[in-house]
């Protein structure tokens, strides 16, 4: 008998506990209203309201923090709407109540609360500090790099507390690390010098910026042993970005000279091989990147799931427009022009202008939206100050690639062979029963193709519209000049060393004076060499 | 024949052009003909995109006029030509428009270059040219009317703010722009600024780009050096135009910039520069304007509905849904034409100018602006708006009333 009132009483007391939140509701609501208010009034202290948040998010109430959480997103997507007499929503369909969270209306005039700069950024730790309770590991460790990078900003208490619960050691030595430069400011001396070490540890360029600015403040001055520890451990990180700082140099120039050899290939099989100045080249690449932007909306609107492969459907398409466009260009105006350069210069400029105006009549003459594929979005960090895109990877590979089988085909091919005698020694060929024509055509083809292909790597770099091509053409004639004409190592090496010493010099002087020299070095090598750096040996 | 025919064609023609040179008011009195106001917007080559929107603003907004009534009993026409993009074609078409359309003012350039190149004609035939979009300033001619803010009172005050505690208090500044007059000039008077607020010559750094620019790997690698030395928060005040200002903020995404990080403060973005990008990772980033779409006042959307109606109702290829401040620039420059043509009973220059002084409205973002009494430069509010997911700008700060335009920046010299 004693026993069962004892277990009612127990059930009761846990009941009792159980509903205590919800009754508390009402308190709450109020609360959360002040709060929501404080962000929408114009002289609201948004500040304070937003410390309110936090700590509302390590409440124990899973209700509140889910609540708080829910806020602090809606914020940071300017999904937060003030609406007249105190309603505050958030944005969405439906639109929700901002205090309860339930469906609500939304009045339309209502403007967003636009968070300034130093708001977001107490956002953005705010949003941090919330996702390393989550229950995923991968959340957590992206939330702890998100609050060492601002670690000036972050809540100690808080992050100590996700410390002592993260399971992960990684994710821990993030967080221990955040602290420690936060830590540089405590008094106490061997506090200091531990904080500094830890720092040192792991060179970053933020690191650095920390202790430069810590090295300069005056209670640091006055204590030689932590001077000279943050002295020595400035000097260690340097050396660690200076290395960082010239494979980012080395990797931009080899980016850059995977454009040039992308866009210059199929140039260097034209004018290189066939002599032809097609001027138009560089409205094959931009037909290249149209071609993908239809590719891309077919995809979006046909096939969503396999949305993100889009780049790949679309380099044989792209190909294969260019190339039915390039050999429809040969067979009705290059082929009456051969040996004849002056004209083909003009017949191919007039055609250049013609398809510009085409396509700005059907696409009209505004960039068109490219969304990048998830894969080739942002970045990765490899070294400390060597930071490498994704597209620019992919740019290089795909250009290595082109390449590779480009060389194969003219070297082991058949058809490889054919170009080769057509275009050494014409007539020979003839006379030997090659279709000399038709080898024309299709090298013509190949060509365009191969620009083409370099319009689709350029919708993730570059802006698309009807003249991105004028731009390109000239660079492209540049490196298969001083490639040498007719040859394609000639043409990967002259790209190299146009891309490289372009981004050397960059740095230091600027892309103008890059364009400069770069163009004058041309110049003089053209001089002494006027056959190219690589010439070809035929016997004409 | 035919060679005779073209030069009697010719002579008629000069006899035309001498004629015209009377003066204008002579013309103007007493007739039911409609008046004439002349269109200098390109519609075709590199600034099509832009200038066609601000000619069809422009006759939606003749036409608004001529559905009240016209100017003076007479209705409104416009008189569109298109000089391609081509500068002198700028200053060829205007001498046109005054002399053988004999329009009562013009309304027209986007560019600096092609307000130079219209400058000496307008002046030497003593007309007005209505400029709507923002410059360099350290211009003041009595033959333009200025109807967007110089500098001064448009990017000074957004520094302002970002140096101020809740813009992020910056205190160092990568200037990043196309390599010509504007960026060149924005940024000599922006150095002058920085040396009267105390900012050593180390805390910035400046670089240029060629038009058309599009590879910014190196640049944006630099503007994350320069933000990581000592010394305080970095921003980046972006002088790039035309196609660079996309292909910087994609590189700026890529290599993971936030505004967060590094604002970017973009000086010649529009709503239309947003267009091809996906704009979350860009959320924060800030443009100053005297006009932001998004600002929410019935002017704005009774303006923003009268667009879309005129879009649609002409089968138009611009966005229905997307208004840009040179938008409205040339909008107010009509109507304040009308107010002063009306207030003198004349479409003469002359009285056009006098009449001008002091003339305000209520322009779409709120403000009354009112036109300077001696410098032709119109008083607007400023606004700074903030680049949100939507591909557009929130409205961040603006200012509480119309700030007075300073042509002549004092800060160029100091530099």
């Amino acid at each position: 008998m004693i026993n069962f009132r004892q277990i009612f009483l127990t059930i009761a007391c846990l009941v009792l506990v159980w509903v205590t939140p919800a009754r508390a509701a009402p308190a709450a609501a109020a609360s959360r209203a002040a709060l929501l208010t404080s962000f929408c009034a114009t002289d609201g202290d948004k500040a304070a309201a937003l410390g309110q948040l936090v700590e509302v998010v390590v409440s124990p109430n899973a209700q509140d923090r889910a609540w708080a959480g829910r806020i602090v997103d809606a914020i940071r997507n300017g999904a937060l709407v003030c609406g007249t007499g105190g309603h505050v929503t958030i944005q969405g369909s439906p639109a929700l109540d901002a205090v309860s969270l339930q469906p609500s209306v939304a009045a339309t005039a209502d403007s967003p609360y636009v968070p300034s700069i130093v708001m977001m950024r107490k956002l953005a730790v705010a949003s941090a500090e919330m996702d390393l309770f989550a229950p995923q590991q991968d959340t957590r460790s992206a939330a702890a790099r998100q609050v060492d990078k601002f670690f000036a900003l972050l809540d100690p208490a808080i992050v100590a507390r996700a410390i002592k619960q993260e399971r992960d050691p990684d994710t821990a030595t993030v967080l221990t690390l955040a602290l420690a430069k936060r830590g540089l400011n405590s008094n106490v001396q061997a506090d200091r010098l531990a904080a500094i070490k830890a720092v040192a540890e792991v060179p970053s360029e933020t690191a650095r910026t920390a202790l430069a600015n810590f090295a300069t403040q005056d209670s640091v001055r006055s204590d030689p042993v932590v001077l000279a520890a943050v002295h020595r451990a400035i000097l260690r990180m340097d050396t660690w970005l200076s290395f960082g700082k010239v494979f980012s140099i080395l990797f931009s120039g080899l980016s850059y000279a995977g454009v040039l050899l992308l866009t210059a290939l199929g140039l260097s099989i034209v004018f290189g091989l066939m002599g032809v100045i097609n001027l138009a080249h560089g409205e094959f690449i931009m037909i290249g990147a149209y071609s993908t932007y239809l590719v891309e909306r077919l995809m979006q609107a046909h096939l969503p799931g396999l949305f993100d492969a889009y780049i790949f459907v679309a380099i044989p398409v792209a190909f294969v427009i260019c190339a039915v466009c390039g050999m429809l260009l040969e067979f009705f105006v290059i082929r009456f022009l051969y040996r004849r350069p002056l004209e083909t210069l003009l017949a191919t400029w007039a055609i250049s202008i013609a398809l510009i105006k085409l396509i700005q009549v059907l696409f009209g003459s505004q960039n068109v939206e490219f969304i990048t594929p998830g894969f080739l979005n942002g970045g990765m960090q490899v070294a400390p100050g060597f930071f490498v895109t994704f597209n620019r990877i992919f740019a290089i590979v795909l250009a290595l690639l082109i390449f590779a089988a480009t060389f194969a085909l003219i070297r082991f091919t058949k058809l490889g062979l054919l170009m080769r005698a057509t275009t050494q020694l014409r007539d020979t060929a003839r006379c030997l029963g090659v279709p000399a024509e038709r080898v024309d055509r299709i090298a013509f083809g190949l060509g365009a193709g191969l620009a083409g292909l370099a319009g689709v790597v350029l919708t993730q770099i570059a802006s698309v519209n009807p003249s991105m091509g004028t731009g390109f053409v000239v660079d492209s004639f540049m490196v298969v000049v001083l490639g040498g004409a007719g040859s394609l190592a000639g043409t990967v090496v002259s790209s190299l060393a146009l891309g490289e010493i372009n981004q050397f010099i960059e740095p230091f002087y600027g892309a103008v004076a890059a364009k400069v020299v770069v163009l004058l070095m041309i110049v003089l090598i053209i001089q002494k060499r006027p056959q190219g750096l690589f010439a070809l040996k035929t016997r004409v | 024949m035919k060679r005779r025919t073209f030069l009697s064609a010719v002579s008629s023609g000069l006899v035309a052009a001498a004629g015209s040179s009377l003066p204008k008011a002579v013309l103007a009195a007493g007739t039911s003909e409609p008046i004439k106001l002349g269109l200098l917007f390109s519609q075709s080559g590199t600034m099509a995109n832009g200038e066609s929107l601000l000619k069809d603003t422009a006759l939606m907004t003749i036409d608004q006029i001529n559905a009240k009534g016209g100017v003076l009993g007479r209705q409104l026409q416009g008189v569109v030509v298109d000089p391609a993009s081509d500068w002198p074609m700028y200053a060829q078409l205007s001498k046109q428009l005054i002399l053988r359309d004999k329009c009562a003012a013009l309304f027209g350039c986007w560019t600096s270059v092609s307000r130079k190149s219209v400058l000496p004609v307008v002046e030497a035939q003593d007309s007005l040219l209505f400029y709507p979009l923002h410059f360099e300033g350290e211009e003041q001619s009595k033959n333009v009317v200025y109807l967007n803010s110089p500098p001064s009172s448009s990017v000074l005050p957004a520094i302002d703010y970002l140096m101020s505690d809740q813009g992020g208090s910056a205190k160092r500044f990568y200037m990043i722009g196309s390599d010509y007059v504007w960026p060149r000039t924005i940024n000599k008077m922006l150095k002058g600024y920085l040396k009267t607020k105390n900012i050593p010559d180390s805390a910035w750094r400046e670089h240029y780009v060629p038009f058309g620019q599009s590879n910014f790997q190196t640049i944006v690698r630099d503007i994350k050096d320069f933000a990581a030395q000592p010394g305080g928060q970095a921003i980046v005040v972006m002088t790039v135009v035309g196609d660079s200002i996309p292909a910087m903020f994609k590189e700026a995404i890529n290599q993971g910039v936030r505004a967060t990080d590094i604002p970017i403060l973009g000086l010649d973005v529009v709503d239309s520069d947003l267009e091809g990008l996906d704009t979350k990772p860009l959320v924060g980033h800030l443009s100053c304007w005297c006009y932001f779409q998004n600002v929410d006042t019935p002017q704005n959307h009774q303006f923003k509905s009268d667009w879309k109606n005129y879009v649609s109702a002409h089968s138009l290829k611009h966005r229905p849904d997307m208004v840009i401040d040179p938008m409205v620039s040339t909008y107010l420059g009509i109507n304040l034409w009308a107010q002063a043509a009306a207030k003198a009973n004349s479409t003469g220059t002359d009285a056009v100018r006098k009449a001008l002084a002091g003339q305000s409205m209520v322009d779409p973002a709120g403000y009354s602006v009112k036109m300077d009494a001696s410098s032709q430069y119109l008083w607007r509010g400023d606004m700074i708006g903030s680049i949100n997911a939507n591909q557009g700008f929130d409205i961040l700060w603006k200012s509480k009333d119309i700030v007075k335009p300073v042509p002549f920046s004092p800060f160029i010299g100091k530099a």
